[in-house]
């Protein structure tokens, strides 16, 4: 992200936009692996939040992930319990507009694979499926994210590789891969996140499912 | 983003890699939805706060041009008020002004339009014949209503020069002394104004012949000798007229004035005579005797 950060403290448009991009997806698929109802709505929160305190933001680019998804976590809780006391409706989601110049098929296809991909995460147990959210998606290591759970940097690491094992044994999982080798399941574009992992495996230990 | 995503973990399994891809494939048409909320408030949290120290704003052109066209009025006005104040502290306004000016910055020491001696240090050219030139004659007849009279009371050659009842409605005694050629005056002679010459007479002062007596030596290079000098002090708020004497030969007069307990103002009036017009000196002011229990002689 560059000096992004420092932009956007300085009021600069190109350094939010530059953030907003590089973490809003994962911050929404995050959200909704914490199964909020309305992750646009606590998004939003979690924007105008690191916007005010933003001033007060110490951290390089580095830090900011940790930072905002933080702050995502705590609106999260907040949110889930107004909820509990208040408890309202879903309503049906609205289909966002398609952009020009992408295929409409694409695009439903391209956002059903990220449901399913969060529906399979949340399969998971609430501590794995959210340590393995914040490693995968948010990018954040270990230490990263015991501060955010308060636990240890080992109980994490430990958490995440469970979570990583037990989703490699789930059927819908493999079918995925299948499914992908098949061509029935269009892949969306690659992101960085496997690659990245296989590029950077140093292989001490190896997920055989 | 920070750490390797996966600590180590080999991701093998294709059904694994498939999921982490789907999980961090770009953003979706929904997911990039809120931007134009998210921007919004980004624009008005960062107008509603404070910069950081040392961090500029980016700012428009226009907004640069209004503050730089805010600087130079305020720039402007600062000259302007510093000016006019420094022409009230000169007390050189006018009286309406110089006496707004006194009301509005008396605390700094702005004179009002009475209550500062005119002239200040300035030297006054006689360049206009006032009145009927003559001997004793001269020094009061057209002299301005603001003028220092030498017929005001006390004033020693008040009564060789009344001219009788001026024509002059103003009071006789100066309000605005500032020398004003403008009230009715009596015709000059035509030898008055065929012979109308500036002239210029100086003040100084040096120590006198006794202890407590200062010299007040003035001096009319131009003026012919046996033209009249007058003295006069600044008591009162006005100008009153101590002595007069004639020039000498070498067109300087010298007054001895002992030190008072105040110090006091001084100034000479050459008048007015078929040679030349009258003339104000400049002021000069004579210190106030040091008091007897320090021992210290006089200053200046």
């Amino acid at each position: 992200m560059g000096d992004a950060v420092a932009r956007a403290r300085s009021g600069d448009e190109t350094g939010f936009l530059e953030l907003w991009h590089g973490l809003q997806p994962r911050l929404l698929r995050y959200l909704r692996v914490l199964d909020c109802d309305d992750p646009d709505d606590i998004a939003s929160e979690t924007w105008l939040a690191a916007f005010r305190d933003l001033p007060r933001f110490r951290g390089g680019d580095e830090d900011f992930p940790r930072w905002i998804f933080t702050i995502a976590r705590h609106r999260a809780i907040d949110a889930a319990r107004a909820r509990s006391r208040r408890p309202t409706t879903g309503v049906p989601e609205v289909i966002a507009a398609v952009p020009d110049g992408s295929g409409v098929e694409e695009e439903v296809l391209h956002s059903l694979a990220v449901a399913r991909a969060i529906a399979l995460l949340t399969t998971l147990p609430a501590d794995q499926a959210e340590a393995v959210a914040l490693r995968v998606l948010a990018g954040l290591d270990n230490a990263s994210i015991a501060s955010i759970l308060g636990k240890t940097p080992g109980a994490i690491r430990v958490c995440v590789h469970r979570g990583l094992r037990a989703l490699a044994k789930r059927p819908d999982v493999q079918a995925l891969a299948a499914a992908r080798r098949s061509g029935r399941v269009s892949a969306p574009d690659q992101g960085q996140g496997a690659d990245q992992a296989q590029g950077n495996a140093r292989g001490n230990k190896e997920v055989r499912p | 983003m920070t750490g390797e995503p996966f600590d180590g973990l080999r991701i093998n399994d294709p059904g694994l890699r498939a999921l982490i891809t789907d999980l961090t494939s770009p953003a979706t048409a929904a997911e990039r939805a809120g931007l134009d909320a998210d921007l919004t408030a980004f624009r008005a949290v960062c107008r509603s706060r404070p910069l950081p120290p040392g961090e500029a704003r980016p700012q428009p052109r226009r907004r640069r041009r209004l503050a730089s066209a805010a600087l130079t009025a305020a720039a402007t006005v600062l000259v302007l008020s510093g000016g006019f104040a420094a022409a009230a502290y000169a007390a050189v306004l006018p009286p309406p002004l110089q006496r707004v000016a006194h009301q509005i910055l008396g605390f700094a020491g702005v004179p009002g339009s009475q209550s500062r001696p005119p002239g200040g240090s300035h030297q006054f050219t006689g360049s206009r014949v006032h009145g009927r030139a003559g001997k004793g004659r001269g020094a009061t007849a057209g002299r301005p209503s603001g003028s220092p009279s030498p017929s005001a009371p006390g004033s020693r050659s008040a009564s060789p020069a009344s001219p009788g009842p001026s024509p002059n409605p103003a009071p006789r005694h100066s309000q605005s002394p500032t020398p004003q050629p403008t009230s009715p005056t009596p015709a000059p002679s035509p030898s008055a104004s065929r012979s109308a010459a500036q002239v210029t007479v100086t003040l100084g002062m040096a120590p006198g012949p006794g202890k407590g007596i200062v010299d007040l030596l003035a001096s009319a290079p131009l003026a012919q000798q046996g033209d009249m000098v007058e003295l006069q002090d600044w008591t009162g708020g006005q100008w009153k007229a101590l002595r007069s004497r004639r020039l000498d030969k070498s067109e300087q007069i010298t007054f001895s004035v002992a030190l008072r307990r105040v110090s006091v103002t001084y100034r000479v009036v050459l008048l007015a005579t078929a040679g030349h017009g009258q003339a104000v000196s400049n002021q000069v002011v004579v210190p106030a005797r040091p008091h007897k229990s320090n021992g210290k002689g006089s200053q200046g």
